[in-house]
């Protein structure tokens, strides 16, 4: 176990360096830079920015700068706003976080009733209904949910304000964050479900006169939800980072949008800091849900 | 197995990542295919590149110029020059559009697209207000947008500011004097004044913000805007407050006509030295004292708090020496790029100012009371790299027939009507109108100083586009050597085709195939390129491309600010002249 443990942990760690030097040269190598604008600095200017940031050095130096200052823990400052980046990362992941695990339990909630509930009430007209939104949401891209949401309760009815500074309402972002997902676990949970309710075990369950109830959530859910987990690990990872789309309609100052304006400003230590945080946490979750598998199965052995 | 193949494929592609990389950072190697087009052998081949050294010698002329009406004249010599190329083809002037609930008076904006809040008078004496996403900086010395303008302008106050008439008006300054050499300019400040902690604020802070601004380790995008004060080049800024702390005392490289504008511009706003130098990092980061809220300023408001990409709340400076007008207490700015959630905002009610809208409503909103638009100092124009090889083996009257050709066939009103749609002027000069001249009038019009080429429409052409323009566009590319056939488009012996180069805006596409149609009335094979706006500013700089989506708003009201940029040094001349 703890000779695995090791192994998988020295392998993690490769594969997050091995992504670190593939961004940092990839970064590199497309054109443009961050000191680019509609009027030009002073040529004293721009070379001052140049060298205090170390971007007049050779690439290969700048990546050995680079790396002995990240053991450090240091991740430098943005180019962009000067902000010290670990605390950028940090305070718009708090808000991401907050947003995705409240979405995150909406939907394994809601999709886990309404998948069994679609389960039970096979080819009814409840089934019929939960079906159809599922695959609707699950079609639907989020920029239009997004807009859609802030058109009915925002425009229309007026119940949560487009934008406050008194009040942050989270309710909007997480309807739109947590619909896809709600949808998906509904369509896995009523298909394993319906898988489980034909087993044999639930016949005998019932035959030994089990109260009906008990033997759907004890029973049949528990084998149902294998599935359930399964997706839950790298879909709560993709929530938790945030989503520019939903950030940008929502006005949320969320980790999202600092994926695509790090590379858009050509903010060189907010692209490598948003993507080894995001190859971290992809790699830990891979890990994590790995052990779990051993929790759940015991028939799985480490090596 | 399979892992030692992935782990090997990952090291090929970092290997050859490396490679590419090197091959980058080496000087000198120049991909082949931009080369210019002057090429010292061959003696026989007409150079269409006109000399540029006069064009330099003007410049340098115009900034030492004591003489304002003479000043004037080098002024609109340069622009014939520049124009008489046709390497840059005027499309329209800009303006800048808000929109404000009819509620709050009082609010102005100047030619600069920056807004005034602190004398409006608005519901419960607050405006909750957009004027972009996460600024960048809030250090006025290093701000270099019109959004962080806006927020330097309201809470930071500097010797000068502009009133709602766009006047210059003292701020800070009681009075000035400026010496019969026009090189020395003495301030008197108000009595009193404070930084909004409490503590005195003198001339002594004036010398130090503007010697810091100017020094290149400071990193200031508009350091430059400091260069006529005498000793820039040296980083040893000729400037001094009096013993008392009263006057300030600036002295100047060349009389400058703009210097009391120039003291109303964010870089020359000042910062308090204990605030900045207090910041731990502020060596290797000299904006840090102003990353967060509740930093020291001066001017109408402070920062209360800042929620980053969320909003940010100002609040009146009970220490700004002009409180006791300052009716408005709280700026709530919502943090947003969102042009669709910005509108709907501001339909909602939650929104009482806006200064952008989707693109699709301006039509419907053009009659709305709410809807404002002002008039900017800037032009949007289109670039033509001189070097070029479209113009190779031409000459340079042959190379000037072609670009004016193409600025003949361009319909500026159809652009301004259809894609900028916010009633703008289709443009004839480079120089802008409403810019002065530097002794009391207007730089854009006929007097006796100086009579455009086309005295009737106050410029170097008609702006409005007609069918006659057509023939003559023709005619200059027959004496450029071009060829017709009998439909009335290039002959394919003599084909023209180049490619447009912008970033990636909808409004610049749109504009681009608009000049693509206009130009293919005579065959002329225009392709469009759009690309990402960090590599478009680089190419566009470096002279790769043949003809580029251009635009400046001018820095401060005087037309040396759009001629001083073609020097064959200056680092916006985009057109490559003297290259």
């Amino acid at each position: 176990m703890t000779r695995y443990l090791t192994k998988r942990i020295l392998l993690a760690v490769l594969t997050v360096f091995i992504i670190i030097c593939i961004t940092f040269f990839a970064m590199n190598a497309i054109p443009g830079g961050p000191f680019n604008s509609e009027k030009a600095p002073s040529p004293e200017v721009k070379a001052m920015l140049l060298k205090r940031f170390n971007l007049d050095k050779p690439v290969l130096e700048q990546f050995r700068i680079y790396l002995g200052n990240i053991v450090r823990g240091d991740f430098g400052i943005s180019l962009k706003t000067g902000r010290d980046i670990s605390s950028t990362i940090f305070e718009s992941f708090s808000v991401s976080a907050r947003l995705g695990i409240a979405a995150v339990a909406v939907a394994l909630v809601s999709g886990l009733i309404l998948g069994s509930l679609a389960a039970l009430m096979r080819n009814k007209l409840a089934d019929r209904i939960i079906i159809f939104f599922s695959t609707l949401f699950t079609a639907v891209p989020s920029f239009v949910l997004a807009t859609l949401l802030l058109l009915v309760f925002s425009i229309k009815l007026g119940w949560v304000p487009v934008w406050s500074v008194t009040q942050t309402h989270y309710t909007l972002p997480v309807i739109a964050l947590s619909l896809y997902p709600m949808a998906y676990i509904t369509r896995l949970t009523k298909s394993s479900m319906l898988d489980a309710l034909g087993q044999d075990y639930i016949r005998t369950a019932y035959s030994k006169g089990v109260a009906g109830w008990k033997v759907i959530f004890k029973h049949a859910l528990r084998n149902a939800i294998i599935p359930v987990i399964t997706y839950l690990g790298p879909m709560t990872a993709y929530i938790i980072t945030g989503s520019l789309v939903v950030e940008s309609v929502f006005t949320i100052g969320g980790l999202g949008s600092k994926f695509v304006t790090g590379i858009t400003n050509r903010d060189y230590p907010m692209i490598m800091a948003t993507t080894i945080f995001l190859a971290s946490l992809m790699v830990m979750a891979n890990l994590v849900s790995d052990l779990i598998y051993k929790a759940v199965d015991p028939r799985i052995t480490f090596e | 197995m399979k892992k030692h193949i992935a782990l090997l494929l990952a090291l090929l592609l970092l290997t050859g990542m490396l490679s590419s990389c090197a091959k980058k950072a080496t000087p000198g190697t120049e991909s082949p295919g931009v080369s210019p087009t002057s090429s010292p052998g061959q003696t026989e081949e007409p150079n269409p590149i006109p000399d540029w050294r006069a064009y330099d010698e003007l410049i340098a002329q115009i900034k030492t110029s004591t003489d304002y009406a003479q000043r004037e004249t080098l002024m609109h010599q340069a622009e014939d020059m520049l124009m008489k190329t046709y390497c840059i083809i005027p499309i329209y002037y800009y303006n800048d559009i808000y929109m404000l609930k009819p509620e709050v008076s009082g609010l102005y904006s100047n030619a600069y697209g920056i807004k005034y809040f602190m004398y409006t008078d608005a519901p419960n004496n607050k405006i909750r207000l957009l004027l972009g996403s996460e600024p960048d900086r809030l250090d006025p010395a290093l701000n270099s947008t019109v959004d962080g303008a806006t927020l330097a302008a309201n809470s930071f106050a500097g010797l000068y500011r502009y009133d709602a008439e766009g006047n210059l008006v003292p701020d800070l300054a009681e009075s000035h004097t400026v010496s019969d050499d026009e090189l020395t300019y003495t301030f008197t400040l108000k009595e009193g004044l404070k930084w909004s902690d409490g503590s005195e604020l003198n001339a002594n802070d004036f010398v130090y913000s503007w010697k810091r601004a100017a020094d290149p380790a400071t990193g200031a995008d508009y350091s430059y805007m400091l260069n006529s004060i005498a000793g820039f080049a040296d980083n040893d800024l000729q400037v001094s407050s009096s013993e008392d702390g009263r006057h300030f005392t600036v002295v100047l490289s060349a009389p400058t006509a703009y210097f009391l504008d120039l003291c109303a511009f964010p870089t020359f706003l000042p910062v308090k030295q204990s605030e900045v130098e207090g910041a731990p990092e502020n060596e290797t980061n000299p904006g840090a004292w102003a990353l967060e809220a509740g930093f020291i300023s001066n001017g109408a408001y402070m920062l209360e708090s800042w929620a980053h990409n969320e909003n940010m709340v100002y609040v009146k400076n009970p220490n700004y020496w002009d409180a006791d007008n300052v009716k408005t207490e709280r700026l709530e700015l919502m943090l947003s790029s969102d042009d669709a959630a910005v509108f709907a905002a501001y339909n909602a009610g939650d929104l009482d100012f806006i200064d952008t809208v989707p693109t699709d409503e301006i039509a419907a909103l053009l009659n709305d009371p709410q809807f404002h638009i002002v008039d900017q100092l800037g032009t949007y124009y289109i670039s033509i790299n001189i070097k070029s090889d479209l113009f190779s083996g031409k000459t340079v009257e042959q190379a000037n027939a072609m670009r004016q050709a193409f600025s003949l066939l361009i319909d500026r009103d159809f652009i301004v009507e259809n894609i900028a749609q916010t009633g703008q002027q289709p443009a004839n000069t480079f120089i802008p109108p409403s810019m002065l001249d530097g002794h009391g009038g207007e730089f854009k019009s006929n007097d006796t100083l100086y009579t455009y080429p086309d005295a009737e429409s106050v410029g170097y052409y008609n702006p409005f586009y007609s069918e006659d323009n057509i023939d003559k566009a023709k005619s200059l590319l027959e004496s450029a050597g071009f060829k017709f056939d009998q439909n009335g488009a290039l002959d394919a012996a003599t084909p023209i085709s180049f490619e447009y180069l912008t970033n990636e805006t909808s409004a610049h596409i749109a504009i681009a195939e608009a000049i693509q149609q206009d130009l293919g009335v005579l065959g002329i094979n225009m392709t469009l390129k759009a690309i990402d706006f960090s590599v478009f500013v680089d190419e566009r700089k470096a002279g790769n491309y043949d003809i580029a989506r251009n635009g400046w708003i001018a820095d401060f009201n005087d037309p040396i600010n759009m001629l001083e940029m073609w020097t064959t040094e200056s680092g916006n001349n985009d057109c490559q002249f003297g290259k």
